[in-house]
């Protein structure tokens, strides 16, 4: 017998024991006992270390309806393989790494999200390729690093030995910009709830303001429709 | 005695009273003490004394209370809000929000639980208030505002995402509320046939509850339960943005939903489609948002219910919620820019949307409370017999059902009392001077200085007309 086979004859049968036992043991008096020692009880368990260098995640897997740091892990990892597949990912005519520059990551959905969750994976895994160096000099809201640009007011000071003192006209703008975004899609098919993450991601050569390179992957969830996603 | 056949066995009669005594016992009666603080809190907030207003429900920071009480939430957050204290406004909007994630009929926790299937002999006051399906879309429309004015663009951004979800999804929700409410089948079948006939005399369409219903239906509703004013603020924000075509879309739904063609929606939807189609980016705008007036309310409205036991007629006293409108105060907002003149236009009908929420269920609400008073009143008569025969237990019972019946007969009335009574909308070229006159009604204008920036929100609350205005600035742009 299959398991809901199993739990429709569990249900019977408690009502008919339920019924039998009517006259010494009030059914109300049951329910109240379950819900209070549930409620008391609660459902405690210790908290432990998740293995989060595990596979990707795949079709049929327990998660939520939300992102979490599996979903970000993923997209990460395959838009960077989607980015060093790329012809464009090496500099044509050279052996130097692109500059690259942060733009804009736009959090479109309804999670309370941090674009920068995504980002930083990619950064950290673009480095190691040799291909991309990211500036933290240029942001679109100020630089990430604002030292950069502060050291150089050392210039006049007889404090510091001048040549340890950044010069001007050393730093290296940016010719790529990574810019990007995250949209939620939410649908109730068949009293289920599908909520479809479209993470976007392009690369636009500052120079010629033509997308070199372009990303996207959906992730796709599914269940129940009793909660709003972003719980 | 023929007590025995309306009531069919003592288990049924003991688990009925059981219920009773058990859920007031368990939750006291968190709606009646709701009901008084909130009368408290609109004494101050109806005058205009919004901080005043928080301070009676949340103390000094307007955040010390109980983070799980949701009506309380609700209407610190819109006092907050008034008195320009968006932080704390947010912080409790987040709280009223964490109690509205439900989106279809589950239960979740010993007040549900209760909610659901123990009210058929006690009733909703027993529990905490459980919120509305437009409560959440309003929740989320007022956290946007907040995050505009307090220049956090990507939070405004997932606010007006969630307000979005909640009006896609409101139509589902609203089904499956109007079947929660119409629940506890199992418990109405002992009474079938007395609460069949009761409802019978209820329904009369020449009735005071059919003359109740008929007034709320006048109202008419919002298709789908979805309100124009989000989907245009929603609108406003991705034009800002710079994201036209589904600025365009947004437009276009405000525009069919609030059907009177307010002229703002339909200008904003031309710019909208404008650029869309490849014309020049917006120019510089600002939007004024006009919340005016007081929200719909219920009042408790009692009447005789005839009740059949066999042996003749009792008549017992009951009670519904009845819907009562709103009250506005300015009507509108007159603006002069540029040397220009210039109206706020409605959009949102508060009572309208409040009243396709209440209608809906209303039928439901209407044999809960019948079918509640019947099973009650055939139960203290047969405490009353049993008292007089055995004494014992039974002539304890005799003495707390009556006091438990009187606080279940009592009608539910709670509902977020801090909204307007509607909100009217502008929508004007950014004045080269940076300069703007407001004026609501009969009170003094008030002369604005636009802070810089491309897009500017104006938000003027007027809640009565003796009282001045409200008005918080906030420049917006698309560079999130």
């Amino acid at each position: 017998m299959n398991q809901n086979g199993r739990a429709v004859t569990s249900k019977t049968d408690a009502r008919a024991a339920s019924a039998g036992q009517s006259s010494r043991v009030p059914a109300c008096i049951v329910r109240a006992i379950v819900v209070a020692v549930v409620v008391l009880a609660g459902c405690r368990t210790t908290p432990v270390y998740l293995d989060t260098e595990g596979p990707s995640p795949q079709p049929g897997d327990t998660t939520t309806l939300g992102l979490d740091y599996r979903d970000f892990e993923f997209a990460a990892g395959e838009a960077v393989e989607s980015f060093l597949s790329s012809p464009l990912s090496r500099k044509p005519g050279s052996t130097a790494p692109w500059v690259m520059a942060i733009s804009r990551m736009i959090n479109d959905t309804a999670l309370n999200i941090d674009t920068d969750q995504l980002v930083k994976k990619i950064r950290v895994d673009l480095l190691n390729s040799g291909r991309v160096i990211v500036t933290t000099a240029v942001g679109l809201e100020g630089p990430e690093d604002p030292l950069s640009a502060k050291t150089r007011e050392l210039q006049d000071s007889e404090l510091f030995n001048q040549e340890t003192v950044a010069k001007d006209g050393t730093m290296v703008a940016p010719e790529l910009s990574l810019s990007g975004k995250i949209i939620q899609r939410s649908n109730v098919i068949d009293g289920r709830q599908q909520v479809d993450y479209y993470f976007q991601l392009t690369a636009t050569n500052i120079e010629t303001g033509l997308a070199y390179w372009e990303f996207e992957q959906v992730i796709a969830k599914l269940g129940d429709n009793q909660r709003f996603s972003w719980e | 005695m023929r007590f025995r056949s309306w009531i069919p066995s003592s288990h049924a009669r003991t688990r009925a009273l059981a219920l009773l005594c058990l859920a007031i016992s368990l939750c006291g009666c968190a709606g009646i003490s709701e009901i008084r603080q909130t009368e408290l809190f609109l004494g101050e907030y109806y005058v205009g004394e919004y901080d005043q207003a928080s301070t009676v429900l949340g103390g000094d920071s307007g955040l010390d209370y109980d983070a799980e009480q949701l009506l309380t939430s609700l209407h610190l957050a819109m006092a907050l809000r008034a008195a320009g204290r968006f932080a704390a406004s947010q912080t409790a909007f987040d709280r009223a929000e964490s109690q509205l994630l439900w989106k279809s009929d589950e239960i979740a926790g010993v007040e549900d639980l209760l909610a659901a299937g123990f009210t058929l002999v006690g009733n909703d006051l027993m529990v905490s208030y459980q919120g509305t399906i437009y409560d959440g879309v309003l929740v989320n429309t007022f956290k946007a505002l907040n995050a505009m004015h307090g220049g956090d663009l990507a939070r405004a951004r997932v606010e007006l995402n969630r307000a979005d979800q909640r009006q896609e999804n409101a139509v589902h929700q609203l089904a499956a509320k109007v079947a929660a409410l119409g629940g506890g089948e199992e418990d109405e079948e002992q009474y079938q046939e007395q609460v069949d006939r009761s409802m019978e005399e209820v329904m009369d369409p020449d009735g005071p509850v059919a003359a109740r219903l008929q007034a709320v239906e006048s109202l008419g509703q919002y298709r789908g339960l979805r309100n124009p004013f989000t989907d245009w603020l929603h609108g406003v924000f991705r034009l800002a943005s710079g994201e036209a075509n589904r600025a365009s879309n947004l437009f276009r739904n405000a525009a069919v939903l609030e059907g009177r063609r307010n002229g703002h929606v339909l200008a904003d939807l031309v710019e909208a489609e404008r650029v869309a189609s490849g014309g020049a980016r917006t120019d510089g705008r600002v939007w004024v948002i006009h919340e005016d007036g007081t929200g719909p309310y219920l009042e408790e409205f009692r009447f005789d219910l005839p009740i059949y036991t066999g042996d003749g007629v009792l008549v017992v006293s009951t009670a519904l919620p009845e819907f009562r409108r709103g009250a506005p105060a300015a009507g509108s907002l007159q603006i002069r820019a540029a040397g220009q003149e210039y109206r706020t236009e409605p959009l949102l009908d508060v009572d309208r949307y409040a009243a396709t929420e209440f209608q809906a269920g209303y039928e439901s609400v209407v044999l809960k409370a019948v079918a509640g008073t019947v099973i009650r009143s055939l139960i203290q008569l047969e405490i009353q017999r049993q008292s007089r025969e055995q004494g014992g237990l039974a002539s304890v019972l005799n003495v707390v059902a009556p006091i438990a019946s009187a606080v279940v007969t009592q009608a539910d009335t709670r509902i977020w009392r801090a909204l307007p009574r509607s909100i009217g909308v502008a929508s004007l070229l950014r004045p080269a001077d940076g300069r703007m006159r407001i004026s609501a009604g009969p009170a003094a204008a008030r002369e604005l200085i636009l802070p810089p920036g491309r897009f500017v929100l104006v938000v003027v609350k007027t809640i009565r007309a003796d009282v001045p205005p409200a008005v918080h600035v906030a420049a917006f742009g698309n560079d999130e």
